[in-house]
């Protein structure tokens, strides 16, 4: 699970690193109190790219805040919109730094990377960050050394930020960029007395939480139960169910070497029941654009008699089912063949004739024309407000009109 | 320990759903279990197999060496650590949804005892005609001296049972798991089938996500004689999103598909396209 970045800066802030002071705007229309001009108007959307997008504005008044959010909250950036849009304060920036703590599943260890050249896209950093394995004890002096900063002022907080990555269960958190800026609020100084007092500041980041820590991580914001499994394609419209996520996957680049568009990956796993397999085969008929559906089930431990009933039920409780071509090997086939005898439901003799069969179904044989190209294309998702959780925050409970609260305030 | 010697088995999470189903399936495969693992319910049987509630109780009646884990995710690592701890040297966890940090301190102490480790979310192995550890349907497999090693579970059920109809016989079907982070990767796994005297070729299935084909392929060229034949499914699959398992997602290019399969033909492994064309190229 991704974190939206106004939740990851929660996470950020709770290590002691500083976030910079903000408010949240949750619609158009929503202009928090207490706004201290100027202000960058950040997209919360669930993907990177959204500096070039488009999705960052700065702006140093009301009118320009309610121009910006009339265009952020419908700007859509790779297929997603806004849930919120966070303002925060101009940084006065000094230098920035890039900071990250990844898994890496190759070396299957935790790495810190950094470099002194933060602000930008990781590949078009000049001099290339350099990769720190931790040994879950110690960072090494280079990495300080490197970044042109003491110890004493990164040192405790990347141990804290450690400390975090292992007890909820990251595997990436990135900070882009960090800020060092003078005389900050947390300096001891003020504007008419500056001591030049370095503050470290996150600016942006970015936090990836362990799907399967779910049970032991409660408190965060996981989305509501959806089926996990389903992956929509763009553009695709031969819809495709198989048992196995390799299975899928290969049925996908079969379809697609045999000159055919899939329309989604599913994986139904072993021991379906007819329920799950006719929701499964509903959410694929209900893909704009699908004009057929191939199964392909290779029944090793599962049974090729659970998948005709399934099949059965689906056609009966479907009316509107596209052309389903089936290829059903393996366990209890004799079963299946002889529950599928009474009905319309032919099992095709390889997963060949079944593409073969599926691509020769076109669009026109099914929609209206003008329907199929009105429908092509799902609409951009948006995410749910309220599946962030109580301890996160829900954009929508917005504490002091929308106001993030700053460091401290929470733990 | 290797993959091939027949091992004497421990069932942990014996008396739950997988495990009471599988553990009958690994009897009627041939396989070597004399106890079974569930706390809190010693001295019940399950197929004629007496439960202990813990490991080091079992291997106190009885000389173990291998342990085939069922238990729910929350609970792997501390079985996995009895089971270390109790000195076995074979571990295949077959349980799916381990969090990632959970399976790095599995790692480092399996190492650190010199265990042999396979999965998580993995159907585990069968030796045809000798041993299963795990959930593959026996009577897919026959007997012969073609090693499969695959990342994914159903497509390598598929792929043993048209070699079978082709007439090649299985050493090894080893599925290795689809997580990030697992115990035996393609590497380990090749050096294993590499050694064993009765394996005469080498399938080798991956897919989108990691890295480990590459360095498969760097292994191959480097040590390995026998023919090897490749397949990485996941052509169609954008970037970014997760594919069913874990651990099946393009971050980089070098994890895509396409790069992969080019990998490895450069190495000299044969590699198809598509299962069709792969089973196709068997030879006998």
């Amino acid at each position: 699970m991704n974190l939206l970045e106004f939740q990851a800066k929660r996470f950020i802030a709770q290590a002691e690193l500083p976030v910079p002071r903000s408010w949240m705007s949750k619609n158009t229309a929503h202009i928090p109190q207490g706004i201290v001009y100027p202000v960058v108007a950040k997209s919360q959307v669930p993907i990177g790219g959204r500096g070039k997008a488009g999705g960052v504005v700065v702006v140093k008044n009301e009118t320009e805040l309610r121009d910006a959010l009339q265009k952020l909250f419908v700007l859509e950036i790779r297929g997603h919109l806004p849930e919120a849009v966070l303002l925060e304060e101009l940084l006065d920036i000094d230098r920035e730094l890039y900071l990250a703590i990844r898994l890496n599943r190759d070396e299957k260890c935790i790495e810190v990377m950094a470099s002194p050249h933060g602000g930008m896209d990781i590949e078009e950093i000049p001099e290339k960050p350099r990769v720190y394995r931790w040994d879950g004890q110690n960072t090494p002096d280079d990495l300080f050394s490197f970044l042109k900063l003491p110890r004493d002022k990164l040192g405790p907080l990347l141990d804290a930020l450690l400390h975090k990555f292992v007890a909820r269960d990251l595997t990436l958190l990135e900070i882009n960029p960090i800020v060092l800026t003078t005389c900050y609020r947390d300096s001891p100084c003020n504007k008419e007395n500056p001591c030049n007092h370095v503050s470290l500041v996150c600016a942006d980041a970015k936090v990836t939480i362990d799907d399967n820590a779910q049970f032991r991580q409660p408190n965060l914001p996981w989305p509501k139960e959806t089926s996990a499994t389903m992956r929509i394609l763009d553009g695709g419209n031969i819809g495709c169910i198989a048992n196995g996520a390799g299975m899928a996957m290969s049925t996908m680049d079969t379809i697609v070497s045999a000159g055919g568009k899939p329309a989604n990956f599913l994986d139904i796993g072993g021991g379906t029941g007819e329920e799950e397999f006719v929701s499964a085969l509903k959410q694929i008929s209900d893909l704009p654009g699908v004009t057929s559906i191939i199964v392909n089930i290779f029944a090793g431990i599962s049974r090729c008699d659970e998948i005709a009933r399934g099949l059965i039920a689906a056609k009966k409780q479907l009316p509107n089912l596209q052309p389903i071509f089936v290829r059903l090997e393996g366990t209890n086939r004799d079963l299946a063949v002889e529950l599928l005898k009474p009905t319309d439901i032919v099992i095709e003799p390889d997963l060949k004739t079944c593409i073969k069969k599926a691509i020769s179904i076109t669009p026109a044989d099914r929609y209206d024309a003008s329907v199929t190209e009105a429908s092509a294309f799902p609409a951009a998702t948006r995410q749910d407000p309220s599946v962030v959780s109580a301890e996160w925050g829900s954009v929508a409970d917005g504490s002091e009109n929308g106001r993030l609260p700053h460091k401290g305030e929470y733990v | 320990m290797t993959l091939f010697d027949t091992p004497t088995v421990l069932v942990q999470g014996i008396t739950g759903h997988h495990g009471t189903f599988h553990t009958r399936g690994m009897l009627a495969a041939g396989t070597k279990i004399v106890a079974g693992v569930t706390p809190g319910k010693d001295g019940q049987e399950v197929h004629g197999v007496p439960v202990f509630n813990t490991v080091k109780e079992a291997c106190s009646s009885f000389n173990i060496d291998t342990s085939v884990i069922f238990v729910p995710a929350p609970f792997v690592k501390n079985a996995v650590y009895e089971a270390i701890d109790a000195g076995l040297q074979q571990i295949v966890i077959i349980t799916e949804g381990v969090p990632v940090h959970d399976m790095l301190r599995i790692r480092e102490r399996a190492q650190a005892n010199n265990v042999l480790l396979v999965g998580p979310n993995c159907p585990g192995y069968i030796v045809p005609g000798s041993h299963k550890l795990g959930i593959i349907a026996s009577h897919i497999t026959s007997p012969g001296s073609t090693a499969i090693i695959s990342r994914s579970g159903t497509l390598t059920y598929e792929l043993a049972d048209a070699l079978t109809k082709k007439g090649i016989g299985q050493r090894i079907v080893l599925g290795i798991g689809g997580d990030p982070v697992q115990g035996m990767d393609f590497v380990e796994a090749l050096a294993m089938v590499n050694d064993d005297e009765k394996t005469t070729q080498i399938v080798i299935v991956g897919e989108i996500g990691g890295t480990g084909e590459q360095r498969a392929a760097d292994y191959i060229e480097k040590h390995v004689k026998k023919p090897v034949y490749g397949l990485v499914v996941g052509h169609s699959a954008p970037p970014g999103q997760t594919f069913g398992h874990a651990g099946a997602i393009v971050g980089t290019d070098a994890e895509t598909a396409s790069a992969k399969t080019k990998y490895l033909r450069a190495k000299g492994i044969k590699t198809a396209h598509t299962l069709d064309e792969l089973i196709e190229g068997i030879k006998p």
